[in-house]
C-alpha cells in the first residue's frame, strides 16, 4: 500500500505541473460537465477524473463533484487514487470526502499510513476522518501522533478522534493528558477546551452505555481545574444528572452559590431532567431546605420544582407552591401562580388564595400570573367555582381585577357570563369595555352573533371590529356563519359593507363567495369585491370561483374589470390544485377570452407551475401565435429542464415498456425539437438543443 | 339572551390553552411588562447577547432581540465588514453608546465569558459548526433553522448541547406560535380520532453542484472567504453567494425538502407526537409520466403517513401543515388561518391574527429559558429529529428508491444511502 501511495503520489504531483497550460471549459460546458458527473454511474470514469491531473479551480470543481459521487458508490478500486490526493493541501478534503464515507477496512489502512506521512493541516484533516470512521484500531497510533507532535492542532484533532472512538484506552490516555496541558501556553480556545470536550464525549458514550459510573469518572476529571469553567461546569452537570437520587446535597450546597452562578443555573437545570425517583428526591430536599434560600434562589427554585412532571415530585412541588402562593413575598407569589398554572392540583383554593385579594391584581406581573393560572386550570371543581363568580360584582370592585377576570373569561370561553358581558360593554369603558368584547367575541353563538354586532355598532376602531368578528367567526359552523354576515351585508351601510368583504373572504366557503360575487353586482362595492375574488383562497372554492371570475371577465365592460375576471381566473388554474387537463383547457378558455396580450401571456405560468410533460406539449401549442412564441418555448424548455434535472439518468429517446414514460419521452423529444426548429432566440434554442 | 345554552367547544378549547402553557399564551396573556418588553430593566439584571452571521433572517431575530429591555447586544461576528458595521451601529444607537465590539473569528467573541447567549443566522452551511462550538463554550443559542446539513450533524449537535446543558432554541418559531400550537393540541386531544396522516409543506427537493466563475478575492478584512466556506469544500469566491446565492447549491444547503421541512416536518413530528423519533420508510413519489415528483411520503412505525409535499396545498400561506385523522382534518399555515373538515371541529378554533414567520414569542420563550433553565419547545433534541426525517426524505429523493431507516440506530437498510448520512469537513473544521 505504502508503494501503491507514493506512485499515486509522483503520478500526481507530475501531472500537476503539467496542468498549468491546459485551457478552461467554458462556463457552460462547465455546468454540463459538472452534472454529468453528479450522475455518473461508471466508477472507472470517475476515477479517471480525480486521477486528471491539475488543482486549478476547474480541475477542483470536477474532482469535488466526482468524490461525492464516488462518496456513494465508490469500491475499494478508488481508493488508491483518493489516497494520491491527500499531501496536495487543495485536494486533501476531496479526497477525504469520499474515503469518509467508504465502509472498506482498506481505508482505515491507507488512511493510517497517510497520517505517518502528513503534516499540517493535511494531517489534521485525516486525523478528523480517522475519528469519524472511528475505529477501535486506529487509538495506537492516534495516541503516538498525539505524542510526538508539538503542533496543536494535531494534538486537539488527535484528542477529538479519541474522544469520538471512546475506548478505556482513549478514556486513560485523555485524562493522563490533563497534567500535560497544565502548564503550557495552550489557549483555551484550542487546547484545553479540546481535551476537555474529548474527555466529555467519552462520559457520554458511557453514559448512553448504562455506565454510569464510568461516565461519572469522566465528567468529575472535566472538573480538574485545568480546563475552562465551561468545560468544568458541564462535566458537573452530567454528574449531578448520573448520579440521580444521590445528586441532592449536591444540587442543594450548588444553589447555595446563588442565583446567576453558573453551577447553581447547572444545578436548577438538573432538577427538571431528572427521572422520577431522583425527582422526588431532589424535589422532597428542595421544598424542607426552601426557607434557606434567598428570594431569588426561592424564584428559581420553585419555577422549577413547578416544572417536574412526575407524580411525586408533583405532589410535594404543589403543596409547597400553595402555601407560597399565600405567604410568599411578591416574586415568590408570582413564581408560584406560574408554576401553579403548569401544576395545578386544589385549583380553586389556589384560585381562592390569589383572588381573594384584590389588591393582587394591581400589580401586573401578578395579575398576569393569575390569570395564566386560571386559565390553565381544568377541574370540575375550579370550573364549577368559576362559573359562580359575580363578575359583576368583581368589576365594580376593582377596575384591575375586572380586568383580569374579563380575560380569563375570553380565554376560557364562560357562555355563563353572556349577559354580564353585554352589560359592562353598554356601561364600561377603556379597558373593562374592550375586555368585555373581547370575551364576548369568543362566546356569542350564531343565533345572537348580532349582539357583538351591535355592541360594536359606532366603535370608532376599524381593527377592534375587525379582529372582534375574525375573533367569533373563525370557530362559528361556516357556511351558516357565511350567511349571517352575508345577511348582516345587506343590511350594512356602504362603509360598513367594504369592510366586511375582507371578513367573508377570511370565512370563506361556497355562502361567503357567493356573497362577494353578488356584491361585485353592486357598482358601489365592485370595486372591493372583484379585489376579493383575486384573493380568495379556500381550496374546495376553485371550479365556483373560477366560473365567477371567467363570468366578470366575458361580461365587464369596463377592461379593469376584465381584466381582473382574467387574471382570477387564471390564477385558480396556476395555484389552485386541479388536474393537469383541466388546468390545460382552463388556460385554452383563458387565452382565447383575454383581451390584453400580458394578460393572455400569464397562461405560460401555469405551465410552469407543474413539472409535467403534459405542459410542455399544452405550452408549444402556442407557438403557432408568434407573438406568444418565445414565452411558449421558454415554458417549454423550462418544465423539460426541470424533468431533466430531476431525472438524469432518464433517456428520453431510449425505449421502455413503460407506456406513460415512453409517452412522455416523446412529448419531451418532440417538443425540444419543435422548440429548435420554431423559436429564433438562440438562448432558448440552445436549452432545448442542450436537452436533446 | 340565551348565551348560556352554548355548549361548543367551551371546555375542549379550554384544555387547548392550558396546554399550550405559558409561553404559548403570551401574546395575550402575559403584559409586556411580565415579558421584559417595557419598563426598566436594571443593567446587572440584562442578559448580554452576541450574534454570529447576521443577514436577512437573522437582521428580523436581531431586531426583536434588541427591542428587549432585558437584553443588551455587545457584540457581533459577522466575515463580511458591511454587516458587522451596520449590526454595530444599530447595537450602539440601541444601546446609546459605542461598546458594541466586533469580530471575524467566532472564537474571540464566544471565549468572553460576559456573553449569556448568541445569535446564529449565518447561511446554513454554518449552523452546526457555530452551534456546537459556541455550546463548547458553555453559551446558549438561538440558531436559525435548518439546523443541519445532514444526518450526522443533527445528531452531533444534539449531543453537544445536552453535554454541555446549554439552552438551545432553534429558530422553528411556529412551535410558539397560536394556530400551530392549537392545530397541534386538537391532533393530540384525540378530536380528530386515530390520527392517520400528517401533511408537510415543503419545497423541490434538488440541489446543483456547478459554481460561478471566480472574482477577485476581496482581503479577509472585508469579507473572509475563507472562513465563509467554513466546513464546506472549497471553491473561487464569488459575491453572488456572499449576496445569499448559495441556496440550491449542494455544498452549502441540504434541498428543499429540508428547507421548509425543518418546519414542516417539525411541526408535523410535534402534533403527532413523535419528538423522539422518525419515520421508518421514506418513499419517494413518481408522476403518471414517470417523472420523479417534489413529494415524498414517509411512514412512522406505527403506521402514520407523514407527507411531504411541494405542492397542492390550501392556500393557508406558507409552510403549512395538515393533520388527518379517522374522524376529521385541520390544517393551518403562515397566514395563521385555520381549516377544519367540519363544524364541530370549526368550534375548537381561534383567530391569532400572528403570521407565523414572526419570530418574537418564539425569542421570548428562549430568553425566559435562558434566565430559567427550561428546555425550551423547538429544543435541539426535538429539532434534530425532525431534521433527520427531512435528511432521509431528501436522501430518497435523491437515489429514487424507497428506504427502511432505522431511527435508533440512524441507520437505512441501503449502503448507499449510508453514505449520504455525513459529508466530511475541510480541516481544520471538526464535529
Amino acid at each position: 500500500m505504502k508503494k501503491l501511495f507514493a506512485a499515486s503520489l509522483c503520478a500526481l504531483l507530475a501531472v500537476c505541473f503539467a496542468s498549468n497550460v491546459r485551457a478552461e471549459d467554458s462556463q457552460e460546458a462547465q455546468a454540463q460537465k459538472a452534472q454529468a458527473l453528479s450522475v455518473e454511474t461508471s466508477e472507472d470514469a470517475l476515477i479517471a477524473e480525480i486521477a486528471k491531473p491539475g488543482d486549478e479551480p476547474q480541475d477542483i470543481l470536477y474532482k469535488n463533484v466526482a468524490v461525492k459521487r464516488l462518496a456513494v458508490v465508490g469500491t475499494e478500486k478508488a481508493i488508491p487514487t483518493l489516497v494520491a490526493m491527500l499531501p496536495n493541501e487543495k485536494l486533501n478534503f476531496n479526497a477525504r470526502f469520499a474515503l469518509e464515507a467508504m465502509p472498506f477496512a482498506a481505508v482505515d489502512e491507507a488512511l493510517a499510513k497517510a497520517a505517518n506521512e502528513l503534516t499540517g493541516k493535511n494531517l489534521v484533516g485525516v486525523i478528523d476522518t480517522i475519528g469519524v470512521r472511528g475505529k477501535v484500531e486506529s487509538v495506537a497510533q492516534l495516541k503516538e501522533l498525539g505524542d510526538k507532535n508539538d503542533d496543536e492542532s494535531v494534538k486537539k484533532a488527535v484528542f477529538a478522534a479519541l474522544g469520538a472512538i471512546g475506548t478505556d484506552e482513549c478514556a486513560d490516555y485523555l485524562v493522563a493528558q490533563t497534567d500535560k496541558v497544565r502548564d503550557t501556553d495552550a489557549s483555551v480556545k484550542l487546547l484545553k477546551r479540546g481535551l476537555g470536550d474529548a474527555i466529555l464525549e467519552i462520559g457520554n458514550k458511557r453514559e448512553k452505555a448504562g455506565d454510569l459510573a464510568g461516565a461519572i469518572k469522566m465528567y468529575d476529571a472535566a472538573t480538574n481545574e485545568v480546563f475552562p469553567s465551561f468545560v468544568q461546569d458541564a462535566g458537573f452537570y452530567r454528574a449531578l444528572l448520573c448520579s440521580g437520587k444521590d445528586a441532592a446535597p449536591k444540587v442543594l450546597e450548588a444553589l447555595k452559590l446563588g442565583a446567576g452562578n453558573s453551577k447553581a443555573d447547572v444545578a436548577l437545570k438538573t432538577v427538571r431532567e431528572y427521572g422520577d425517583e431522583a425527582g422526588a428526591a431532589v424535589t422532597k430536599a428542595l421544598t424542607d431546605a426552601f426557607n434557606d434560600y434567598p428570594e431569588a434562589m426561592q424564584v428559581r427554585i420553585a419555577r422549577a420544582i413547578g416544572d417536574r412532571k412526575d407524580v411525586a415530585s408533583s405532589e410535594l412541588a404543589r403543596a409547597k407552591l400553595g402555601v407560597l402562593a399565600k405567604a410568599g413575598t411578591l416574586a415568590v407569589k408570582v413564581a408560584a401562580a406560574q408554576a401553579l398554572a403548569k401544576n395545578g392540583l386544589r385549583q380553586a383554593e389556589a384560585f381562592d388564595g390569589f383572588a381573594s385579594d384584590v389588591k393582587n391584581f394591581d400589580m401586573p406581573e401578578l395579575s398576569d400570573a393569575i390569570v395564566a393560572m386560571a386559565v390553565s386550570f381544568d377541574s370540575d371543581d375550579f370550573d364549577a367555582a368559576w362559573k359562580k363568580v359575580d363578575l359583576l360584582g368583581v368589576v365594580e370592585k376593582s377596575e384591575n381585577a375586572g380586568v383580569a377576570y374579563l380575560k380569563i373569561a375570553e380565554l376560557r370561553r364562560t357562555a355563563e357570563f353572556g349577559d354580564a358581558l353585554v352589560k359592562i360593554a353598554e356601561t364600561k369603558k377603556g379597558a373593562l369595555r374592550d375586555g368585555a368584547l373581547n370575551a364576548l367575541s369568543e362566546i356569542v353563538d350564531l343565533d345572537n352573533l348580532e349582539l357583538l354586532v351591535k355592541a360594536l355598532d359606532g366603535e370608532a376602531d376599524d381593527a377592534k371590529v375587525d379582529w372582534l368578528l375574525r375573533a367569533a367567526c373563525t370557530r362559528l359552523p361556516r357556511e351558516d356563519c357565511a350567511a349571517k354576515v352575508a345577511e348582516l351585508f345587506k343590511a350594512a351601510d356602504l362603509d360598513a359593507k367594504i369592510k366586511m368583504l375582507p371578513l367573508l373572504k377570511q370565512i370563506g366557503g361556497g355562502t361567503a363567495l357567493m356573497a362577494v360575487a353578488e356584491a361585485c353586482n353592486n357598482p358601489q362595492t365592485l370595486d372591493k369585491a372583484s379585489q376579493i375574488l383575486g384573493e380568495w383562497n379556500t381550496p374546495e372554492d376553485a371550479t365556483a370561483l373560477a366560473e365567477i371570475c371567467l363570468a366578470m371577465a366575458k361580461q365587464a365592460t369596463d377592461a379593469k374589470y376584465h381584466a381582473r375576471g382574467i387574471r382570477g381566473y387564471i390564477r385558480v388554474a396556476r395555484q389552485f390544485e386541479l388536474p393537469v387537463a383541466t388546468k390545460i383547457e382552463m388556460c385554452k378558455t383563458a387565452f382565447e377570452t383575454a383581451k390584453r396580450a400580458e394578460d393572455k401571456a400569464l397562461i405560460f405560468e401555469v405551465f410552469k407551475r407543474k413539472i409535467d410533460a403534459e405542459n410542455v406539449a399544452a405550452a408549444l401549442e402556442y407557438v403557432k401565435y408568434d407573438e406568444y412564441k418565445d414565452a411558449a418555448c421558454e415554458a417549454a424548455v423550462f418544465v423539460a429542464e426541470k424533468i431533466r434535472e430531476s431525472q438524469r439518468d432518464w433517456d428520453w429517446k431510449a425505449a421502455t415498456d413503460d407506456q406513460a414514460k415512453a409517452k412522455a419521452g416523446k412529448i419531451l423529444v418532440e417538443g425540444m425539437q419543435k422548440v429548435v426548429d420554431s423559436t429564433s432566440n438562440a438562448d432558448l434554442k440552445a436549452r432545448a438543443q442542450k436537452l436533446l | 339572551m340565551k348565551l348560556t345554552e352554548r355548549r361548543v367547544g367551551r371546555r375542549d378549547f379550554l384544555k387547548g390553552c392550558a396546554a399550550i402553557g405559558a409561553a404559548a399564551s403570551i401574546p395575550t396573556l402575559i403584559s409586556g411588562s411580565a415579558l421584559g418588553l417595557d419598563g426598566a430593566v436594571a443593567p446587572s439584571e440584562k442578559l448580554r447577547m452576541g450574534a454570529i452571521g447576521i443577514g436577512s433572517r437573522g437582521g428580523h431575530d436581531f431586531g426583536v432581540f434588541i427591542a428587549r429591555p432585558d437584553v443588551r447586544f455587545v457584540a457581533i461576528c459577522d466575515i463580511r465588514k458591511e454587516r458587522r458595521d451596520a449590526v454595530k451601529t444599530q447595537a450602539d444607537q440601541k444601546n446609546g453608546d459605542t461598546a458594541c465590539d466586533t469580530y471575524i473569528d467566532m472564537n474571540e467573541l464566544l471565549i468572553r465569558d460576559d456573553i449569556d447567549f448568541v445569535l446564529i443566522a449565518t447561511g446554513d452551511r454554518w449552523h452546526t459548526m457555530a452551534s456546537i462550538t459556541a455550546a463548547k463554550y458553555g453559551k446558549d443559542v438561538y440558531c436559525e433553522k435548518p439546523l443541519s446539513l445532514t444526518i450526522q450533524e443533527s445528531r452531533a449537535l444534539a449531543n453537544a448541547v445536552n453535554r454541555y446543558g446549554i439552552v438551545y432554541q432553534a429558530g422553528t418559531q411556529r412551535r410558539n406560535i397560536g394556530n400551530f400550537q392549537l392545530a397541534a393540541k386538537i391532533v393530540q386531544s384525540g378530536k380528530l380520532g386515530k390520527l392517520t396522516e400528517v401533511h408537510a409543506n415543503t419545497l423541490w427537493p434538488a440541489t446543483d453542484h456547478n459554481w460561478y466563475p471566480a472574482e477577485p478575492e476581496p482581503s479577509p478584512d472585508i469579507v473572509d472567504w475563507d472562513r465563509w466556506l467554513g466546513p464546506c469544500p472549497w471553491r473561487p469566491y464569488n459575491s453572488a453567494y456572499v449576496r445569499g446565492d448559495w441556496r440550491g447549491k449542494f455544498d452549502f444547503h441540504g434541498g428543499g425538502i429540508l428547507e421548509w421541512g425543518s418546519h414542516t416536518v417539525d411541526l408535523c413530528q410535534w402534533a403527532a407526537q413523535k419528538d423522539d423519533t422518525a419515520p421508518v420508510r421514506y418513499e419517494p413519489q413518481f408522476n403518471d409520466d414517470g417523472t420523479i415528483a417534489g413529494h415524498v411520503w414517509a411512514y412512522y412505525a406505527d403506521g402514520v403517513k407523514l407527507v411531504m409535499r411541494s405542492d397542492g396545498w390550501l392556500g393557508l400561506g406558507t409552510c403549512s401543515a395538515r393533520y388527518v385523522g379517522e374522524e376529521g382534518w385541520i390544517e393551518t399555515g403562515d397566514s395563521g388561518r385555520m381549516a377544519v373538515s367540519n363544524d364541530k371541529l370549526r368550534g375548537e378554533l381561534k383567530y391569532f391574527g400572528m403570521p407565523g414567520t414572526d419570530p418574537t414569542t418564539h425569542i421570548a420563550e428562549f430568553v425566559e429559558c435562558v434566565k430559567t433553565r427550561r428546555t425550551p419547545a423547538a429544543n435541539a433534541n426535538v429539532a434534530a429529529q425532525s431534521h433527520i426525517a427531512s435528511h432521509c426524505a431528501y436522501i430518497a429523493w435523491q437515489l429514487k428508491r424507497p428506504l427502511e431507516f432505522d431511527p435508533v440506530k440512524e441507520e437505512f437498510n441501503d449502503e448507499e444511502a449510508n453514505r449520504m448520512r455525513t459529508r466530511a469537513m475541510r480541516a481544520p473544521y471538526t464535529l
